[in-house]
């Protein structure tokens, strides 16, 4: 668990407080959640308060990213396999689904989870019962299922590409998270939090937004959502440690590519994060690298390395192909 | 006007039906989902649970459409012995207006108003989840009653409008038949909740039925203006929001 999820949800919109109340009810159920909302707005911090709002919340939070699971390998990811169960299988082993008993298992991005795979997931759901590859006896595990998409689930269904009886399985609690920019005044209390989080972090002195600094932040449309202004926080407490926030500022970090008045020149140097070397590089070998760093940072998982590089999903794994990544 | 009065929170729950699906649904799904994780002989015990809750959600609703109207009448009476009674519905007609808006979609702003419910909230949580997985049908009422407090806009509105009527039992038959209006989408919401199509159908009825609260809002306020434009007060527990004479 890294250190952001310590940070309690924060919020005091009306459309924020209503999921947030419905999520204080139903967690204490064991029904089967599924939390929609846009990339960013904070759907795996939900299901892991709705995991320590629960009658489990002693037992085990099993995250489980659908998105990231090669086809090949997710049935035995997901419910396990014998030993020898096919070449390979040279141990045991323990599914994340049977890992989660007692306790929550979370499904993130389930939209993206193989049509291959949702019957299985269909058959677990239903009846409770998990069976590892090459074992004859399917193990009954009690686990509470909370699933979460940015996808529209429903029209996935229309388009055939979700089953619709895994759908109505998981549809029992639908909690729709709001994005951002519909949370008004979230927002200025999300920025100032984040600023104190990451000043205490960074050890340096806490910057404060101006007026017309928050003022821009609520206009702001916020694609990334919470996490986007988690980031850009994280910029602003870097490179305006101590100082006032101006929007101009913020313009520039939003919009680095929009050109921004005669202050861009003042805070492009500081803001490039790499300096070209006299003697040049291979710009290939950097981006390579950035990729792996970005790999690494999220464990491997592609959709999110993929919004730390702002890039589509697809075309990371272009570049992964052409950089012979795995 | 009569006949508005009736229709009014007919109206206002039937635009209300996609809100409530998506807030509510919810929460009906969870309570349930024990008895209907079990097959389908358990349909019927699955309904009457939640039939049982949804009825103590509309006792508390008639209590709290009792309640605001005592207390609004308490209010403004005191605050205008001679014209509390048309302030009162003047708000009442303002707010219906309001109400409309919101639900085109056109005021945000209404969300607010769930603001007045939320410490009352944190008192009563602790008993919905005691009572979120009745085991009995009494259980489920209980989980009803409190249920009916949970803050919402739309049930808020509605109540404040319910304020503006003309008696305490016409406050509290207006939250009743309110209540009543959502019933038909929350008693299926466990079939309803998931199927794309009748969404899709309930989105379009409630876009309809809020232009018809506005337009009836607007009209409310026109005719309140004209009613004391011509000095008829003594008409107007007559002829708005009045279900149930005093
Ligand atoms: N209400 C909140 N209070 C504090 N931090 C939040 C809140 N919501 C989200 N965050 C932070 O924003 C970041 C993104 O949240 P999270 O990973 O839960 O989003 P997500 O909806 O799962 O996104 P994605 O769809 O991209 O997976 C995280 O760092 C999380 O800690
Ligand atoms: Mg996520």
């Amino acid at each position: 668990m890294n250190s952001a999820t310590q940070l309690k949800m924060m919020g005091s919109s009306p459309a924020f407080l209503s999921v947030l109340r419905a999520s204080r009810l139903v967690a204490v159920t064991g029904a089967t959640v599924l939390i929609q909302g846009e990339s960013g707005v904070g759907k795996e911090l939900l299901a892991e308060s709705i995991h320590e709002a629960s009658r489990q919340a002693d037992g085990p939070f099993v995250a489980v990213n659908c998105a990231a699971l090669s086809e090949t390998l997710v049935e035995s990811e997901l419910f396990g396999h014998a030993k020898g169960a096919y070449t390979g299988a040279v141990a045991k082993r323990i599914g994340r689904i049977a890992a989660a008993h007692k306790g929550t298992l979370f499904l993130d991005e389930i939209g993206d989870m193989p049509l291959s795979i949702q019957a299985k997931m269909l058959r677990f759901l239903e009846n409770g019962e998990c069976q590892p590859l090459g074992v004859e006896q399917p193990a009954r595990v009690e686990v509470r299922v909370v699933a979460a998409t940015n996808r529209d689930l429903a029209a996935l269904v229309a388009a055939g590409q979700f089953r619709q009886d895994l759908y109505h399985r998981l549809h029992v609690v639908p909690l729709l998270l709001p994005p951002l920019r519909e949370r008004g005044q979230d927002v200025a209390l999300l920025a100032n939090a984040f600023l104190a989080s990451f000043a205490t972090r960074h050890g340096v002195a806490l910057p404060a937004f101006s007026r017309s600094a928050l003022e821009l932040l609520r206009s702001h449309t916020w694609p990334g959502n919470v996490r986007e202004l988690r980031n850009l926080c994280e910029r602003l407490v870097i490179f305006q440690a101590g100082q006032e926030i101006s929007d101009t500022c913020i313009r520039g970090q939003l919009f680095p590519h929009a050109a921004c008045g005669t202050n861009k020149a003042d805070f492009t140097p500081a803001l490039a994060p790499f300096s070209l070397p006299s003697d040049g590089l291979s710009l290939e070998w950097v981006e390579r690298n950035l990729i792996l760093a970005a790999l690494e940072r999220t464990h491997g998982n592609r959709t999110h390395a993929a919004k730390l590089l702002d890039l589509s999903r697809d075309t990371l794994l272009y570049r992964m192909r052409k950089y012979a990544l795995r | 006007m009569e006949t508005f009065s009736l229709f009014i929170p007919l109206l206002l729950a039937f635009s209300s039906g996609l809100h409530c699906l998506g807030m509510c649904g919810g929460i009906v799904g969870a309570m349930t989902f024990r008895v209907s994780s079990v097959p389908v002989a358990q349909r019927k015990r699955v309904w009457l649970l939640s039939l049982a809750a949804n009825m103590g959600r509309l006792v508390s609703y008639a209590i709290a459409g009792a309640l605001v109207t005592l207390f609004g009448h308490a209010l403004f009476t005191t605050l205008s012995p001679g014209y509390g009674h048309l302030l009162l519905q003047g708000l009442a007609g303002i707010i219906l207006v309001g109400n409309g808006l919101f639900l085109i979609g056109r005021f945000p702003h209404m969300h607010m108003i769930e603001q007045l419910g939320s410490h009352l909230w944190l008192l009563l949580e602790p008993f919905a989840k005691r009572f979120m997985t009745p085991q009995t049908l009494l259980q489920a009422f209980v989980f009803g009653l409190v249920w009916g407090w949970f803050p919402c806009s739309l049930v808020y509105g509605t109540l404040l409008w319910s304020s503006g009527s003309c008696s305490v039992l016409s406050g509290a038959v207006v939250m009743l038949l309110f209540g009543a209006g959502t019933l038909p989408v929350m008693l299926s919401a466990g079939w309803l909740v998931g199927y794309v199509v009748h969404l899709g159908g309930l989105s379009r009825v409630g876009h309809f039925t809020a232009w018809i609260l506005l337009a009836i809002g607007i009209l409310n306020l026109i005719l309140l203006g004209w009613t004391a434009h011509n000095s008829r007060l003594h008409e107007l527990s007559q002829t708005v929001n009045c279900l149930i004479p005093p």
